[in-house]
């Protein structure tokens, strides 16, 4: 994710570099264009992310005994939709950044999980100070995400334990401290309860399934440095909150349990570009150029299995969201 | 504590290979499209001429950060214009081309408004005429009806698409 971040930001300056302007410049020359560049850019990570950690939550709607516990290590990735690989840019939505075809007043560009072929990134001609230079639109990644991974989607992992309390209620926490690898960051936490509703319904609870309401919340933090060596101040950050809703069901078939939920989910994504930019033109740097928040929610339902061998319990769901996620978890349960 | 601690190796281990495995092997090749112009080329003495001759070198080092960098570049247009012109335009065939490169060769009307010269497309490279640093310009022009100025200028400016990596 590091590559395809500073692959992206970074990409625009290096090339732009050729005609002797950079990324400051293009930010002084409008921030706001930059900004509004960067929200349809960027906005199928954000979201991505967002609709990609509510996977793997539970494999079974049963509860733990008291004190029972599970510890899994899940991995999910959000398929980003086929319509958000592009977003479409207005000419008039721009002060110093316009298509270069002046025949045109929109067209699509890739987004970051786009494509990255030539064909399919128009020109864009900057202005600056009087001159101008046109250049590709950025680069989408999507063929490197497919060649690697199987499918166009965003990816997110982390690490969950529930505990069995009383009343037929399980606690669940996601947590990671903050790590670092390269010079990339990033640490978890989340929380759900998941209480068992059958044991309340009268007649319900008789049948042979199993049925509970849950609720749960994780918060990913994710940093970036752009230049670490030349400048540790410029910095990617992506903090993403999510939220499910969900009555939860599910049914156990000798080792193979199959699941299934429907409720709501809702994320709010921040992305900033942090740090100071210096100006090729100017002695005024720009500061912190880039905020942008992305916001959403949506129906959730979800259908998955959970097959137990000895202690192992390895699951895979499917879920139907703004961006259909699919997740895989392997950890093992206690009571 | 310890299965925890396994566990969090393997998540780390799995995000790590998640992260890496976005490594693109394959460079991004981006499409640049920049002008330069060339020196004002002073015309003198040819008031009455129905044909020209000139030449001259343009300096486009500033082009060529990184040229190696460069897969292809064409020229996309040349815009022609007059300065100081005594007559109202120049009406013939002219021919602009660098070295064995012809770029244009056609009939036209040059003023003093600029106008646009489309090159096609796909034709030619001028990869290695980048690299080297120096553009050389040479115009030849067979005009009808002579030239009527005796000192001006001719203005070139050369829009250049290069693919770059």
């Amino acid at each position: 994710m590091k590559k395809l971040i500073i692959g992206a930001l970074l990409a625009f300056s290096t090339t732009i570099s050729y005609a002797q302007l950079d990324f400051g410049t293009i930010l002084e020359g409008n921030v706001a264009d930059a900004n509004r560049y960067a929200e349809g850019y960027l906005e199928p990570l954000a979201v991505g992310f967002g609709q990609g950690i509510n996977g793997g939550w539970y494999s079974t709607a049963k509860t733990h005994k008291f004190l029972g516990l599970d510890i899994k290590v899940i991995a999910s990735g959000a398929i980003v939709p086929s319509e958000k690989e592009s977003f479409t840019f207005n000419n008039s939505d721009y002060g110093s950044i316009k298509l270069d075809d002046s025949s045109l007043s929109q067209a699509q560009l890739p987004t970051i999980l786009g494509s990255k072929e030539l064909g399919d990134r128009p020109l864009l001609e900057f202005s600056s100070n009087g001159g101008s230079i046109s250049t590709s639109s950025l680069p989408g990644f999507n063929q490197i995400i497919k060649d690697n991974i199987g499918l166009n989607a965003v990816p997110s992992s982390m690490v969950q334990v529930g505990l069995g309390l009383f009343k037929n209620t399980d606690l669940k926490v996601r947590f990671i401290p903050k790590q670092t690898i390269d010079d990339n960051e990033f640490s978890v936490f989340g929380i759900g309860i998941m209480h068992d509703i059958k044991q309340w319904i009268p007649g319900v609870k008789l049948l042979p399934f199993h049925l509970s309401a849950f609720g749960g919340y994780t918060n990913i933090k994710s940093a970036v440095l752009l230049d670490a060596s030349n400048n540790p101040d410029q910095v990617v950050e992506l903090d993403t909150n999510s939220y499910v809703f969900q009555l939860v069901a599910s049914k156990k078939l000798a080792f193979l349990t199959v699941f299934g939920g429907v409720g709501t989910t809702s994320y709010k994504s921040d992305l900033s570009v942090l740090g100071v930019f210096n100006t090729s033109n100017t002695d005024t740097p720009i500061v912190d150029p880039i905020t942008l928040n992305y916001t959403g929610s949506n129906l959730r339902a979800n259908l998955g299995i959970d097959i137990k061998l000895l202690f192992l319990n390895i699951s895979a769901e499917y879920a139907v969201q703004e961006y259909d996620t699919l997740t895989a978890t392997v950890g093992f349960s206690i009571r | 504590m310890k299965k925890i601690n396994t566990l969090k190796s393997l998540l780390l281990l799995i995000t790590v290979l998640t992260f890496s495995m976005c490594e693109d092997s394959e460079k991004i090749q981006f499409v640049v499209k920049d002008s330069f112009d060339i020196e004002p080329i002073e015309i003198k003495g040819l008031k009455g001429q129905i044909s020209y001759n000139l030449s001259t070198t343009a300096d486009i080092s500033e082009l060529l950060d990184n040229a190696s960098s460069f897969v292809k570049a064409e020229v996309e247009s040349i815009a022609i214009s007059l300065v100081d012109y005594s007559g109202n335009s120049i009406e013939g065939n002219i021919k602009i081309s660098s070295g064995s490169l012809t770029f244009l060769d056609q009939n036209v009307s040059i003023s003093e408004t600029p106008s646009a010269l489309t090159i096609p497309s796909g034709v030619i490279n001028i990869l290695s005429i980048l690299k080297t640093g120096v553009f050389p310009v040479t115009i030849e022009g067979v005009v009808n009806p002579a030239i009527a100025g005796n000192d001006f200028e001719l203005r070139l400016t050369f829009v250049v698409k290069a693919v770059v990596e």
